[in-house]
């Protein structure tokens, strides 16, 4: 595809990863690495850290070169495209704003080094502020700026030069939840105004079920798992899946490891006509509100059991023996032990 | 120590020493240079008529500020490349090219000086093998004009632009670069609107050092310039020595004490109200998420290639002592043939030169107790000040560093000789006070704004009193910065040269006068045994205070 089309589209390109390998020194950051995003998709990444997640950004942006393995955006090899050739968005963690210019001269920046006229310039950096809830702030130093508005500024800066792509490197770590919440859902927003691909970088599972159309796992350099957000927590293919997003309990039946989601397990009275029925002891119950939270020891294992709270419902001690059971389509079967 | 457990107005009593020391000592003797110079027979402003009407002082003022101005232009032009090459290199090169800045910027300046001269003489190092490479005919003259003046000064004064620049790179986020880059910035791009901006202010801080300091130079101007780059220290000294004529060497000074005060005045507020000594807090190191293994432009290679020269001409005037001063030959020829020991054992059986030695070493032992004492104190006092009053003070501290030593040594030899005190030790040695306690001060000053105020409360609150908190609370966090403040005196009296020419007589001159009474008069192999010595004790200095500042972090 070329440079011209691209400007015109005003849809998100997409990004092919073919067993991307990258080693610093002995260790093997990248273990091979492929993946295909959709043009217009929101794919997170999310993993702990140390997972290989932001070195495979960092491969995104140009700013490391991967060992071997093939990266294509829009279907361009990006093999030797200099970082600054590539018409990639970024928003940093610490957002990266550069602290000699106002917000204004910050969102210019990408537009001056792309030599558009002072107008057009001017026309979009309006735009951009307005869009972003940034008006009347355009003349502000960063450091005069809340984190959320910081953020704002590396986000409108990102978008303002029309990226094919737009990498997000754990972008909200750093503000409190309800500030990180409504930005959430901003950033959701925009992406449907533009339609832009979006890879982001998060180890918050919360932030990745909240806003991914897609989300890749990584563990210790490998790709985990890939899917949208409801496939991998009602069926995750591992443990390590099970485990990262939410709680899980695992068991072992008829010779196959399954894993089940806390939720799914009933408890008492509800329990009638389930596939699979367990008497134990309560260990431990803890009231989260909505909900309250069973740790329930059933010989030497241990299940937890999440159950919606209803005012009527009886009120249960520890100590007290409970039933519980679940339907076996609600348990998912493991691919290995 | 009963003053720690005071409320904070009682702390502030323990800047009252250093500031009444600061107001007889500094600020008395320069108010009456002031007057002096409106004292002139012909009428009160004839005196500074004179520096405009009489040629030899008005290019001597313009000769002043431009060599001023052109030391401080190729100060900052010579220091990006240095500066940026040390935040570039992995840790243990940036400590070897630290050495190679700091190394030269410890040695007294008139070891420098005399290396210089050596090398650059007209039959010297760099001529002789220029001339036997048969690259040049005749000797150039790179001494005893503009171009000697420049190298020079240039050299003694360029580390004070490197170290706050070098600061400046460090401290500069990584992850700008790479949000630029991201951005669609080129190499240039990225320099000009991301890097320049960034260390500006450090690299005009460092400027206004040098322009300040430059302005009362005399050692070198007098050994490597020529008549036509006579500066105002040098028509200050030929005033009183030759001429004895008081108004128009105070006139001289009152010019050079106020530009300075100016520029000090626009760098403080150019520099957002922070003081150019300003407790040197390391810039924090930017956090970037994504900051990613450097990938370096062909301009980045090509200002770290540049430094390289610019390191051996920090370095080349400490390295070719050592050999110079080892050669038989009285006249310092090079490649120094027939090593020998001679020229040490001359300086240990001249009495002249153990005189000197132990002169300087009575007044560093009064100059370093004395600054010590004072800064650590007032630094203490500091904290129980607010607002302006604290602004204020902190710059009535650091003053003394910013005023040409030249019109401090004239204003302390107008008070000191009608009381004798100039064959002793203790009129130098106050000098010293005053030019040291400053250094003291900010150094003590920088670790104390490491220290939790909060300890003394608990201490407090644990029972001790106000001579435990002070050995047991207070002490240990200032050490360090006592302990490196107390180097910097001794170095700082040590090699002091201007204020021995003034305070000093005969009998109780100096190392350093000493120095430069022989350079002045002829270059001989003795100076640059000594100057070796000189150099290897700083070493040794420097490698103390190394060891302060790793056991400090």
């Amino acid at each position: 595809m070329t440079a011209s089309t691209r400007s015109q589209s005003a849809l998100g390109q997409s990004v092919e990863l073919e067993n991307i390998r990258k080693s610093y020194g002995q260790t093997e950051v990248l273990k091979g690495i492929s993946l295909h995003v959709a043009p217009g998709r929101f794919c997170t990444f999310l993993g702990a850290s140390g997972s290989g997640k932001s070195t495979l950004l960092k491969i995104l942006a140009g700013f490391e070169k991967p060992d071997s393995g093939l990266l294509k955006i829009g279907g361009r090899d990006m093999a030797g495209v200099p970082v600054r050739k590539r018409n990639i968005g970024m928003v940093f963690q610490n957002y990266a704003l550069f602290p000699n210019m106002n917000v204004a001269q910050n969102i210019a920046f990408g537009l001056k080094t792309r030599k558009l006229d002072k107008a057009e310039i001017h026309r979009r950096v309006n735009e951009m502020l307005e869009m972003t809830g940034l008006q009347g702030l355009g003349t502000r130093l960063p450091t005069e700026l809340s984190g959320g508005q910081q953020q704002r500024v590396a986000l409108a800066r990102a978008l303002v030069i029309r990226p094919d792509l737009l990498l997000m490197d754990e972008p909200l770590g750093a503000l409190d939840r309800a500030i990180r919440q409504s930005l959430q859902g901003q950033i959701k927003d925009i992406q449907r105004v533009f339609g832009i691909t979006i890879l982001f970088v998060t180890h918050d599972q919360e932030e990745a079920l909240h806003l991914s159309d897609e989300i890749v796992v990584m563990k210790n350099g490998t790709i985990e798992q890939v899917g949208p957000p409801r496939t991998l927590y009602t069926r995750p293919a591992s443990r390590f899946v099970g485990n990262f997003l939410g709680e899980c309990n695992f068991l072992h039946l008829d010779g196959h490891d399954y894993a089940v989601r806390p939720e799914a397990i009933a408890t008492g009275a509800d329990t009638e006509g389930l596939d699979i029925h367990l008497e134990g002891e309560i260990r431990q119950i803890t009231f989260l509100g909505p909900s309250q939270r069973f740790s329930v020891s059933v010989g030497d294992r241990n299940f937890t059991v999440t159950r919606p709270l209803r005012p009527n419902d009886e009120e249960l001690a520890v100590g007290t023996r409970l039933r519980i059971g679940f339907r076996l389509a609600d348990a998912t079967r493991l691919a290995s032990g | 120590m009963k003053w720690l457990s005071l409320p904070r107005p009682g702390r502030s009593l323990a800047i009252l020493p250093m500031a009444m020391f600061l107001v007889l000592f500094f600020i008395l003797p320069l108010l009456r240079l002031c007057l002096l110079s409106l004292s002139d027979p012909a009428g009160p402003f004839a005196a500074y008529l004179r520096l405009i009407s009489v040629p030899a002082y008005r290019s001597g003022l313009l000769a002043t500020f431009g060599i001023a101005g052109m030391v401080t232009v190729l100060s900052v032009v010579v220091s990006y490349p240095v500066a940026y090459l040390m935040a570039s290199v992995g840790p243990r090169l940036a400590a070897l090219l630290g050495l190679c800045v700091l190394l030269p910027f410890w040695t007294s300046s008139l070891v420098r000086t005399t290396a210089w001269i050596i090398l650059l003489q007209r039959y010297g190092v760099i001529n002789t093998l220029l001339l036997e490479a048969g690259l040049i005919r005749t000797p150039i003259a790179f001494i005893y004009n503009l171009s000697g003046v420049l190298i020079g000064m240039t050299h003694v004064l360029m580390p004070f632009v490197v170290l706050p620049l070098y600061g400046a790179f460090r401290g500069l986020d990584r992850g700008l670069l790479d949000a630029a880059e991201s951005l669609g910035a080129t190499p240039f791009t990225l320099y000009r609107r991301i890097i320049l901006p960034l260390t500006a202010r450090s690299a005009f801080a460092g400027a206004a050092i040098v322009f300040m300091s430059a302005l009362g130079y005399y050692v070198t101007p007098a050994l490597m310039g020529g008549a036509r780059e006579t500066m105002a220290a040098q028509l200050i000294a030929f005033n009183i020595e030759d001429q004895l004529d008081w108004p128009t060497a105070s006139a001289l000074s009152t010019v050079i004490i106020v530009v300075s005060l100016v520029i000090f005045a626009a760098a403080h507020i150019l520099g957002g109200g922070k003081s150019l000594f300003g407790g040197s807090a390391p810039s924090t190191r930017g956090v970037s998420g994504t900051t990613s293994s450097p990938r370096r432009s062909a301009l980045d290679w090509a200002l770290a290639t540049s430094a390289v020269p610019i390191l051996v001409f920090l370095v080349m005037p400490i390295l070719i002592i050592a050999p110079m001063s080892l050669g038989s030959s009285p006249f310092l020829s090079f490649p120094p043939r027939d090593l020998t020991l001679h020229w040490y054992r001359l300086i240990v059986t001249q009495s002249q030169w153990v005189y000197a030695l132990w002169n300087s070493l009575a007044v560093a032992a009064i100059a370093v107790p004395g600054a010590s004492l004072l800064g650590t104190f007032a630094a203490i006092g500091l904290d129980g000040l607010r607002g302006r009053l604290r602004a204020m003070t902190e710059i009535l501290m650091v003053t003394p560093i910013i005023t040409p030593a030249i019109a401090l040594a004239l204003g302390l030899y107008y008070e000191f000789a009608p009381l004798r005190l100039l064959s002793g030790h203790w009129g130098l040695g106050i000098g010293h006070i005053v030019l040291a306690a400053p250094l003291v001060f900010v150094s003590v000053r920088t670790s104390l704004s490491r220290f939790d105020p909060t300890l003394i409360q608990a201490a407090q609150a644990l029972g001790a009193g106000g001579l435990r908190i002070g050995a047991q609370v207070l002490l240990p966090a200032i050490t360090p910065g006592l302990a490196a403040g107390a180097i910097f005196a001794f170095i700082t009296s040590f090699d002091e040269v201007i204020m021995s020419l003034f305070l000093t007589n005969v009998r109780s001159r100096t190392l350093p006068r000493l120095i430069y009474e022989n350079v002045s008069e002829d270059i001989n192999p003795t100076v640059a045994a000594v100057s070796t010595l000189i150099v290897f004790a700083t070493l040794l200095i420097l490698l103390m205070h190394v060891t302060i500042v790793r056991r400090r972090s």
